[in-house]
């Protein structure tokens, strides 16, 4: 778990958070940055399991608990495909608020990994 | 009131209620990989607390699955289920200032849930204000 793409990842995901509750208090619909945004830590997070799962390989391993923090990692990885899944099938403003539900779910995860890896 | 009114009420009401369901989801998510984690690893520790773990994980569960749902049957079953958490949240709060358990090895209810931003306090309240709201709108 490289510090600096955790510290991205956090600035990531804070970023969606924020976003997609104003574009839900705006009454929008689901768009294009709203949904990217949580794309975008989804693919942050697929980065983060090639970074762990490499870094592991060559020794590494979490202080606080290995299977504990690929836990996280894994179901971290489904909360945003599940969150724009729903946002897609129910395209009204509030969506936006699940959508910001989901980046804050992974913003608190990612904390939590990383006080399990170091 | 004008009907027209009344269902955008409505529809508001209910997307309000999908994202409690999102936010109880992620909370039965993150209580019963808890529970279940906690029951295979040190269940021997405090098996009192860690059952409590397991219960409101399943409270969780089933929030989750009757909130939003259109049948009143289904959200009565959503409604007590509330009531237990809220009940819950504030006994086992305040017991941990007297029981040693409950205060030493933490449950998801531990300290009115101040581990979880005291969400499971104030997440029923918005549940049950929510399935009041709704049969409100639904007797109009």
């Amino acid at each position: 778990m490289f510090e600096f793409w955790y510290f991205t990842q956090l600035a990531v995901a804070a970023t969606a958070t924020l976003l997609t509750l104003v574009l839900g208090l705006a009454n929008r619909s689901p768009n294009f940055f709203g949904l990217g945004s949580l794309a975008l830590i989804e693919l942050g997070l697929i980065v983060q399991l090639v970074i762990s799962i490499s870094v592991s390989l060559g020794g590494a391993e979490a202080s606080h608990g290995q299977f504990e923090f690929f836990t996280y990692l894994a179901v971290a990885l489904l909360i945003p495909v599940l969150a724009v899944f729903w946002a897609l099938l129910e395209r009204a403003y509030w969506s936006n608020f699940v959508l910001a539900v989901g980046a804050f779910t992974v913003l608190v995860m990612l904390v939590r990994m990383h006080t399990l890896w170091f | 009131m004008p009907k027209e009114n009344n269902a955008s009420e409505s529809a508001k009401n209910s997307g309000f209620s999908r994202v409690l369901v999102a936010v109880y989801a992620v909370f039965a998510l993150a209580a019963s990989g808890r529970a279940v984690f906690e029951l295979f690893t040190k269940f021997n520790l405090a098996p009192f607390s860690y059952s409590l773990s397991a219960v409101s994980a399943l409270i969780y569960l089933v929030v989750a699955a009757t909130l939003s749902s259109k049948s009143a049957k289904l959200r009565n079953i959503a409604r007590v289920a509330l009531w237990f958490e809220l009940v819950g949240v504030v006994s086992v709060g305040t017991a941990g200032f007297f029981v040693f358990e409950l205060n030493h090895f933490h449950t998801v209810w531990w300290f009115y849930g101040a581990a979880y931003a005291c969400l499971p306090l104030v997440l029923p309240i918005f549940g049950l204000f929510y399935l009041r709201r709704q049969s409100r709108l639904a007797a109009k």
